[in-house]
């Protein structure tokens, strides 16, 4: 098998990469940084990996918690460092929440909540694929997703609507 | 049905909401790190091979540092000086026309086998008589005589010679008979044996004439 080629990184870059950053934010400040080098490291891969996505997402998260540890913080202190204000999300006047707010508020989840949330939001993760991510199983996942959610809905006040309603 | 395909209830919303917000990345050069990854996805040498060549460096460090070690700790070389005496002369050497086993002839003539035909006695002296030409006699006759042994033609007649001791009737056998221990004076027996052979009224063919 023959290494990834730049087509194929490059769909991996605009498809997951922001996503990989604000996932990588849940750790250290230097997420940017992170993703970069996962993705060098993916395009040094002799053999690609059979899932790259989730590949990304584990060189990620090893890579966050390594630089926050050699930042020399502790877990529960790494979001607020990482969050100095700067909302992780671009404001956009059609957004039905607004940026800071929801920054805000995801920031103030548990890390493996707010890990949960991220990876399965923005990530597209399934719960099978964040489990073996996490090392936990897949209703735990789960269950972290649901509390998460209903945290948030709690802080931004987002109206609860049916699910069969459109 | 897995849990991905469970719907929350009234928290659907809440999940298209939050989805709808798009992560920031500006931080992300993508440019930048498409050339990165290019070149990180050049042909690298195997692990393997990096390793051997380190391991063949590090080995090759520690054989010329132990040889540098070696060569720094050693002892400068040691000059023995020491009196060597110097070599005596030794015995003339054999020719290898003597060095044969000798034979002995029926006339008692003691001849190498160079010199067997017997043609020529006066020419060349046979065995053992060449070997001890020009040799002097530093003892006793009788240590000659225990070392060599004397043709039964060579030996002379009791009566003719009252210095050889006792008088002895016995004929001399065909192996030859050894000279009885006399005091000669030291003399060589080349002169030893012009002696007896004109003592014995007998001249030698150089001499007789």
């Amino acid at each position: 098998m023959n290494q990834l080629d730049p087509d194929s990184l490059a769909r991996l870059l605009d498809r997951h990469g922001p996503a990989l950053v604000l996932y990588a934010r849940q750790w250290c400040a230097v997420a940017e940084d992170v993703v970069q080098e996962a993705f060098i490291h993916l395009a040094g891969q002799r053999v690609p990996p059979r899932e790259p996505v989730g590949w990304l997402y584990r060189a990620v998260r090893n890579g966050a918690i390594n630089a926050a540890r050699g930042a020399g913080r502790r877990a529960q202190r790494e979001t607020a460092v990482a969050w100095r204000g700067e909302p992780w999300f671009c404001p956009s006047p059609d957004d039905r929440l607004d940026a800071a707010a929801a920054t805000e508020a995801l920031a103030q989840l548990p890390l493996h909540e707010r890990e949960t949330i991220v990876a399965r939001l923005w990530g597209g993760l399934a719960f099978d694929e964040i489990a073996r991510l996490t090392g936990s199983s897949t209703s735990t996942v789960h269950r972290w997703y649901r509390r998460g959610l209903e945290t948030l809905r709690e802080r931004l006040g987002v109206a609860c609507r049916p699910t069969n309603n459109p | 049905m897995s849990p991905d395909e469970q719907p929350l209830s009234g928290l659907s919303a809440l999940e298209a909401a939050l989805a709808s917000l798009a992560p920031r990345a500006e931080g992300l050069d993508r440019e930048r790190l498409m050339f990165l990854a290019g070149q990180a996805s050049v042909a690298r040498p195997p692990v393997a091979h990096v390793r051997m060549w380190q391991a063949g460096f590090a080995a090759m460090s520690a054989v010329a540092a132990s040889l540098l070690m070696a060569l720094v700790t050693q002892p400068a070389p040691q000059v023995v000086e020491r009196s060597v005496p110097a070599a005596l002369p030794s015995t003339p050497t054999i020719p290898a026309h003597e060095q044969g086993e000798p034979s002995e002839r029926a006339d008692g003539w003691m001849s190498t086998q160079a010199g067997t035909d017997g043609k020529t006695p006066g020419a060349r002296l046979p065995w053992p008589f060449q070997s001890l030409a020009g040799r002097r006699l530093e003892g006793p006759l009788d240590q000659l005589a225990a070392a060599v042994r004397f043709p039964a033609a060579l030996a002379w007649p009791r009566e003719v010679n009252p210095d050889c001791g006792p008088s002895s009737t016995e004929a001399p056998t065909g192996a030859g008979v050894a000279i009885p221990a006399m005091a000669f004076p030291s003399m060589s027996y080349r002169e030893l044996l012009d002696h007896a052979l004109r003592e014995n009224g007998v001249e030698r063919a150089g001499r007789s004439s």
